[in-house]
Protein backbone atom coordinates (compact mmCIF):
# COMPACT_ATOMS: atom_id res chain seq x y z
CA UNK A 1 0.00 0.00 0.00
CA UNK A 2 1.20 3.62 -0.70
CA UNK A 3 4.22 2.40 -3.58
CA UNK A 4 3.86 5.21 -5.88
CA UNK A 5 6.56 5.95 -8.79
CA UNK A 6 8.30 9.56 -8.03
CA UNK A 7 8.15 12.06 -10.94
CA UNK A 8 11.28 12.33 -12.56
CA UNK A 9 11.46 16.12 -13.46
CA UNK A 10 11.44 16.49 -9.40
CA UNK A 11 14.63 13.87 -9.75
CA UNK A 12 16.22 15.90 -12.07
CA UNK A 13 15.72 19.01 -10.66
CA UNK A 14 17.01 17.96 -7.53
CA UNK A 15 20.14 16.37 -9.20
CA UNK A 16 21.07 19.32 -10.80
CA UNK A 17 20.41 21.70 -7.88
CA UNK A 18 22.63 19.58 -5.39
CA UNK A 19 25.90 19.72 -8.38
CA UNK A 20 26.77 23.32 -8.05
CA UNK A 21 26.88 23.43 -4.50
CA UNK A 22 29.64 20.87 -4.37
CA UNK A 23 31.89 21.89 -6.82
CA UNK A 24 31.45 25.60 -5.07
CA UNK A 25 31.77 24.48 -1.24
CA UNK A 26 35.07 22.91 -2.57
CA UNK A 27 36.35 25.84 -3.66
CA UNK A 28 35.28 27.33 -0.82
CA UNK A 29 36.98 25.04 1.27
CA UNK A 30 40.80 25.45 0.50
CA UNK A 31 39.72 29.10 0.54
CA UNK A 32 38.99 28.83 4.54
CA UNK A 33 41.68 26.39 5.50
CA UNK A 34 44.07 29.40 4.47
CA UNK A 35 42.22 32.44 6.48
CA UNK A 36 41.98 30.00 9.46
CA UNK A 37 45.49 28.97 9.22
CA UNK A 38 46.80 32.60 9.48
CA UNK A 39 44.47 33.35 12.45
CA UNK A 40 45.23 30.17 14.42
CA UNK A 41 48.80 31.51 15.88
CA UNK A 42 47.68 35.09 16.77
CA UNK A 43 44.72 33.34 18.39
CA UNK A 44 46.23 30.83 20.41
CA UNK A 45 49.05 33.08 21.78
CA UNK A 46 46.82 35.32 22.47
CA UNK A 47 44.04 33.04 24.89
CA UNK A 48 47.02 31.41 26.50
CA UNK A 49 48.25 35.42 27.90
CA UNK A 50 45.22 37.40 27.59
CA UNK A 51 42.39 35.08 28.58
CA UNK A 52 39.61 37.59 27.44
CA UNK A 53 40.54 39.32 24.82
CA UNK A 54 37.13 39.96 22.99
CA UNK A 55 39.02 41.87 20.46
CA UNK A 56 41.18 38.95 19.17
CA UNK A 57 38.11 36.32 20.30
CA UNK A 58 35.94 37.89 17.72
CA UNK A 59 38.13 37.30 14.76
CA UNK A 60 38.49 33.51 15.59
CA UNK A 61 34.52 33.48 15.99
CA UNK A 62 34.01 35.20 12.86
CA UNK A 63 36.49 32.40 11.13
CA UNK A 64 35.00 29.41 12.85
CA UNK A 65 31.18 30.49 11.37
CA UNK A 66 32.50 30.30 8.14
CA UNK A 67 34.22 26.86 8.74
CA UNK A 68 30.86 25.42 10.17
CA UNK A 69 28.84 27.33 7.42
CA UNK A 70 31.13 25.40 4.69
CA UNK A 71 31.26 22.29 6.79
CA UNK A 72 27.48 22.47 6.45
CA UNK A 73 27.35 22.84 2.84
CA UNK A 74 29.92 20.63 2.20
CA UNK A 75 27.95 17.52 4.21
CA UNK A 76 24.33 18.04 3.58
CA UNK A 77 24.33 20.09 0.45
CA UNK A 78 22.58 23.18 1.73
CA UNK A 79 23.36 26.87 1.30
CA UNK A 80 21.52 29.58 2.79
CA UNK A 81 17.79 29.24 1.94
CA UNK A 82 17.67 25.56 1.61
CA UNK A 83 17.86 22.73 3.39
CA UNK A 84 17.73 19.46 2.11
CA UNK A 85 17.08 16.41 3.92
CA UNK A 86 16.81 12.48 3.30
CA UNK A 87 13.61 10.71 2.88
CA UNK A 88 12.63 7.00 2.53
CA UNK A 89 9.49 5.29 2.68
CA UNK A 90 9.13 2.05 4.46
CA UNK A 91 8.87 -0.57 1.66
CA UNK A 92 10.45 1.55 -0.73
CA UNK A 93 13.55 1.08 -2.12
CA UNK A 94 14.65 4.67 -3.79
CA UNK A 95 14.82 7.45 -1.82
CA UNK A 96 14.15 11.08 -1.62
CA UNK A 97 15.62 14.53 -0.96
CA UNK A 98 13.42 17.35 -0.17
CA UNK A 99 13.74 20.87 0.67
CA UNK A 100 12.33 21.97 4.00
CA UNK A 101 12.93 25.99 3.87
CA UNK A 102 11.13 25.69 0.67
CA UNK A 103 7.82 24.80 2.32
CA UNK A 104 5.44 26.71 4.64
CA UNK A 105 5.08 24.45 7.38
CA UNK A 106 3.55 21.27 8.22
CA UNK A 107 0.60 20.99 6.28
CA UNK A 108 2.52 21.92 3.44
CA UNK A 109 5.16 19.19 3.92
CA UNK A 110 2.98 16.33 4.13
CA UNK A 111 1.11 17.11 1.29
CA UNK A 112 4.44 17.62 -0.44
CA UNK A 113 5.32 14.20 0.94
CA UNK A 114 1.64 12.63 -0.23
CA UNK A 115 2.10 13.81 -3.92
CA UNK A 116 5.81 12.78 -3.97
CA UNK A 117 4.81 8.77 -2.76
CA UNK A 118 1.43 8.26 -3.46
CA UNK A 119 0.75 8.05 0.47
CA UNK A 120 -1.88 8.96 2.81
CA UNK A 121 0.50 9.89 5.69
CA UNK A 122 -0.53 10.33 9.37
CA UNK A 123 1.61 12.99 11.48
CA UNK A 124 1.03 14.09 15.17
CA UNK A 125 -1.73 16.85 14.51
CA UNK A 126 -3.88 13.93 12.69
CA UNK A 127 -3.49 11.45 15.11
CA UNK A 128 -6.21 11.65 17.75
CA UNK A 129 -8.52 11.69 15.29
CA UNK A 130 -8.24 7.91 14.79
CA UNK A 131 -7.11 8.22 11.14
CA UNK A 132 -7.06 5.44 9.13
CA UNK A 133 -4.02 6.16 7.43
CA UNK A 134 -1.60 3.44 6.94
CA UNK A 135 1.76 5.35 7.30
CA UNK A 136 3.16 7.85 9.93
CA UNK A 137 5.78 10.39 9.31
CA UNK A 138 8.84 10.52 11.78
CA UNK A 139 12.06 11.98 11.62
CA UNK A 140 15.63 11.22 13.08
CA UNK A 141 17.20 14.03 15.36
CA UNK A 142 20.46 15.34 16.14
CA UNK A 143 21.12 12.91 18.63
CA UNK A 144 19.60 9.77 16.81
CA UNK A 145 16.17 9.49 18.12
CA UNK A 146 13.57 8.66 15.79
CA UNK A 147 10.07 11.26 16.90
CA UNK A 148 6.85 11.63 15.12
CA UNK A 149 6.97 15.07 12.96
CA UNK A 150 4.67 17.44 14.14
CA UNK A 151 5.05 17.65 17.88
CA UNK A 152 7.00 20.76 18.03
CA UNK A 153 6.96 24.01 16.65
CA UNK A 154 7.55 24.10 13.25
CA UNK A 155 10.95 26.38 13.84
CA UNK A 156 12.14 24.24 16.10
CA UNK A 157 11.09 21.38 14.25
CA UNK A 158 13.97 22.49 11.89
CA UNK A 159 16.32 22.72 14.02
CA UNK A 160 16.62 19.14 14.89
CA UNK A 161 15.48 17.51 11.84
CA UNK A 162 18.35 15.21 10.34
CA UNK A 163 16.14 12.88 7.93
CA UNK A 164 12.62 11.75 7.31
CA UNK A 165 11.17 8.63 7.34
CA UNK A 166 7.56 7.34 6.24
CA UNK A 167 6.85 4.26 8.66
CA UNK A 168 4.23 1.53 8.77
CA UNK A 169 1.27 2.85 10.77
CA UNK A 170 1.54 -0.05 12.94
CA UNK A 171 5.44 -0.29 13.87
CA UNK A 172 6.07 2.90 15.45
CA UNK B 1 32.28 16.98 35.07
CA UNK B 2 30.54 14.30 33.54
CA UNK B 3 30.02 16.95 30.46
CA UNK B 4 33.97 17.51 30.04
CA UNK B 5 35.06 13.71 29.96
CA UNK B 6 33.34 12.13 26.97
CA UNK B 7 34.44 8.78 25.64
CA UNK B 8 36.52 8.87 22.61
CA UNK B 9 33.96 7.52 20.51
CA UNK B 10 30.65 9.38 21.80
CA UNK B 11 32.82 12.46 21.32
CA UNK B 12 32.93 11.56 17.10
CA UNK B 13 29.08 11.17 17.08
CA UNK B 14 28.54 13.41 18.95
CA UNK B 15 30.31 16.10 17.31
CA UNK B 16 29.42 14.60 13.51
CA UNK B 17 25.45 15.09 14.46
CA UNK B 18 25.38 18.10 17.01
CA UNK B 19 27.18 20.18 13.82
CA UNK B 20 24.50 22.32 13.65
CA UNK B 21 24.59 23.59 17.04
CA UNK B 22 27.87 24.73 16.15
CA UNK B 23 26.85 28.60 16.25
CA UNK B 24 24.94 28.60 19.32
CA UNK B 25 28.30 27.20 20.86
CA UNK B 26 30.40 30.07 19.84
CA UNK B 27 28.39 32.15 22.35
CA UNK B 28 28.90 29.78 25.22
CA UNK B 29 32.71 29.84 24.70
CA UNK B 30 33.39 33.83 25.78
CA UNK B 31 32.32 32.98 29.33
CA UNK B 32 33.84 29.60 29.77
CA UNK B 33 37.09 30.94 28.38
CA UNK B 34 36.60 34.02 30.70
CA UNK B 35 36.19 32.15 33.73
CA UNK B 36 38.46 29.54 33.62
CA UNK B 37 41.45 30.65 31.20
CA UNK B 38 43.90 27.83 32.35
CA UNK B 39 40.80 25.22 31.29
CA UNK B 40 43.02 23.25 28.68
CA UNK B 41 45.61 22.39 31.12
CA UNK B 42 43.90 19.91 33.40
CA UNK B 43 42.23 18.41 29.69
CA UNK B 44 45.88 17.50 28.99
CA UNK B 45 44.96 14.08 28.95
CA UNK B 46 42.44 14.34 26.50
CA UNK B 47 45.05 15.23 23.88
CA UNK B 48 45.97 12.14 22.22
CA UNK B 49 42.31 10.88 21.45
CA UNK B 50 41.57 14.38 19.66
CA UNK B 51 45.09 14.79 18.08
CA UNK B 52 44.56 11.32 16.59
CA UNK B 53 40.93 12.89 15.23
CA UNK B 54 42.45 15.48 13.74
CA UNK B 55 45.50 14.10 12.27
CA UNK B 56 42.66 11.18 10.48
CA UNK B 57 40.64 14.04 8.88
CA UNK B 58 43.62 14.89 6.39
CA UNK B 59 47.09 14.75 6.58
CA UNK B 60 47.45 18.46 4.97
CA UNK B 61 46.75 20.39 8.33
CA UNK B 62 50.19 21.35 10.18
CA UNK B 63 50.72 21.20 14.22
CA UNK B 64 49.97 24.67 14.51
CA UNK B 65 46.48 24.26 13.09
CA UNK B 66 46.06 20.53 14.86
CA UNK B 67 47.61 22.19 18.70
CA UNK B 68 44.43 24.91 17.43
CA UNK B 69 41.46 22.57 16.57
CA UNK B 70 42.60 20.34 19.87
CA UNK B 71 41.46 23.40 22.57
CA UNK B 72 38.05 24.15 20.18
CA UNK B 73 36.61 20.89 20.52
CA UNK B 74 37.49 20.67 23.98
CA UNK B 75 35.38 23.28 24.52
CA UNK B 76 32.98 22.42 22.06
CA UNK B 77 32.50 18.93 23.52
CA UNK B 78 31.08 20.49 26.45
CA UNK B 79 29.45 23.44 25.21
CA UNK B 80 27.43 21.58 22.87
CA UNK B 81 25.87 19.44 25.92
CA UNK B 82 25.36 22.22 28.21
CA UNK B 83 23.72 24.47 25.27
CA UNK B 84 22.02 21.20 24.00
CA UNK B 85 19.98 20.78 27.15
CA UNK B 86 19.67 23.88 28.60
CA UNK B 87 18.75 25.93 25.57
CA UNK B 88 15.81 23.69 24.43
CA UNK B 89 14.66 23.31 27.70
CA UNK B 90 14.65 26.73 28.74
CA UNK B 91 12.90 28.46 25.68
CA UNK B 92 10.27 25.78 24.60
CA UNK B 93 9.98 23.46 27.90
CA UNK B 94 9.63 20.57 24.79
CA UNK B 95 10.78 17.01 26.57
CA UNK B 96 11.21 13.86 24.72
CA UNK B 97 8.55 11.11 25.78
CA UNK B 98 9.34 7.37 24.45
CA UNK B 99 7.52 3.73 25.38
CA UNK B 100 9.32 0.91 26.21
CA UNK B 101 9.09 -1.30 23.12
CA UNK B 102 7.99 1.66 20.98
CA UNK B 103 10.72 3.10 18.51
CA UNK B 104 9.30 6.34 17.35
CA UNK B 105 9.04 9.12 20.44
CA UNK B 106 6.98 12.21 20.72
CA UNK B 107 7.52 15.36 22.46
CA UNK B 108 5.82 17.20 25.17
CA UNK B 109 5.83 20.73 26.16
CA UNK B 110 5.45 20.49 29.83
CA UNK B 111 4.94 24.12 30.51
CA UNK B 112 1.66 24.01 28.68
CA UNK B 113 0.52 21.37 31.93
CA UNK B 114 -0.59 23.00 35.18
CA UNK B 115 -0.39 19.39 37.09
CA UNK B 116 0.54 15.74 36.58
CA UNK B 117 -3.13 14.89 35.29
CA UNK B 118 -3.17 17.13 32.29
CA UNK B 119 0.33 15.44 31.39
CA UNK B 120 -1.00 11.90 31.97
CA UNK B 121 -4.06 12.98 29.42
CA UNK B 122 -1.90 14.17 26.89
CA UNK B 123 0.19 11.38 26.90
CA UNK B 124 -3.03 8.89 27.05
CA UNK B 125 -3.75 10.36 23.66
CA UNK B 126 -0.50 10.05 22.28
CA UNK B 127 0.28 6.07 23.55
CA UNK B 128 -3.32 4.70 24.92
CA UNK B 129 -3.99 2.65 21.68
CA UNK B 130 -0.73 0.89 22.42
CA UNK B 131 -2.74 -0.97 25.17
CA UNK B 132 -5.47 -2.30 25.28
CA UNK B 133 -7.18 -1.29 28.62
CA UNK B 134 -5.32 2.44 28.00
CA UNK B 135 -2.05 3.98 30.44
CA UNK B 136 -3.80 4.98 33.13
CA UNK B 137 -0.55 6.64 34.44
CA UNK B 138 -0.69 7.98 38.31
CA UNK B 139 -3.61 5.15 38.89
CA UNK B 140 -2.64 1.95 41.34
CA UNK B 141 -4.11 0.06 39.09
CA UNK B 142 -2.16 0.85 36.06
CA UNK B 143 0.25 -2.00 34.34
CA UNK B 144 2.59 1.41 33.54
CA UNK B 145 4.35 3.86 35.09
CA UNK B 146 5.77 7.68 34.06
CA UNK B 147 9.57 7.73 34.88
CA UNK B 148 11.71 10.82 34.23
CA UNK B 149 15.73 11.74 33.84
CA UNK B 150 16.02 14.76 35.68
CA UNK B 151 19.49 17.46 35.27
CA UNK B 152 21.32 14.65 37.39
CA UNK B 153 20.87 12.42 34.81
CA UNK B 154 19.15 9.91 36.90
CA UNK B 155 15.79 8.39 36.39
CA UNK B 156 12.99 8.74 38.93
CA UNK B 157 9.59 8.06 39.10
CA UNK B 158 7.16 11.16 38.05
CA UNK B 159 4.86 12.27 40.63
CA UNK B 160 7.09 12.02 43.86
CA UNK B 161 7.78 15.75 43.82
CA UNK B 162 5.63 18.96 43.25
CA UNK B 163 4.91 19.88 39.86
CA UNK B 164 6.90 22.96 39.92
CA UNK B 165 10.09 21.03 40.89
CA UNK B 166 9.20 18.36 38.22
CA UNK B 167 9.13 20.79 35.41
CA UNK B 168 12.17 22.54 36.67
CA UNK B 169 13.84 19.14 36.48
CA UNK B 170 12.68 16.78 33.85
CA UNK B 171 14.78 16.34 30.94
CA UNK B 172 12.94 13.25 29.07
CA UNK B 173 10.06 11.33 29.68
CA UNK B 174 10.05 7.41 29.63
CA UNK B 175 6.63 5.56 29.98
CA UNK B 176 7.49 2.14 31.44
CA UNK B 177 5.66 -1.15 32.60
CA UNK B 178 5.27 -0.99 36.21
CA UNK B 179 7.32 -4.64 36.96
CA UNK B 180 10.06 -3.38 34.61
CA UNK B 181 10.26 -0.21 36.55
CA UNK B 182 10.72 -2.01 39.54
CA UNK B 183 14.17 -3.67 38.48
CA UNK B 184 16.82 -0.51 37.61
CA UNK B 185 15.89 0.58 40.87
Amino acid sequence: MGRGRSSSSSSIESSCKSNPFGVSSSNTRNLSTDLRLGLSFGSSSGQYYNGGDNHEYDGVGAAEEMMIMEEEEQNECNSVGSFYVKVNMEGVPIGRKIDLLSLNGYHDLITTLDYMFNASILWAEEEDMCSEKSHVLTYADKEGDWMMVGDVPWEMFLSSVRRLKISRAYHY
Amino acid sequence: MYCSDPPHPLHLVASDKQQKDHKLILSWKKPTMDSDPLGVFPNSPKYHPYYSQTTEFGGVIDLGLSLRTIQHEIYHSSGQRYCSNEGYRRKWGYVKVTMDGLVVGRKVCVLDHGSYSTLAHQLEDMFGMQSVSGLRLFQMESEFCLVYRDEEGLWRNAGDVPWNEFIESVERLRITRRNDAVLPF
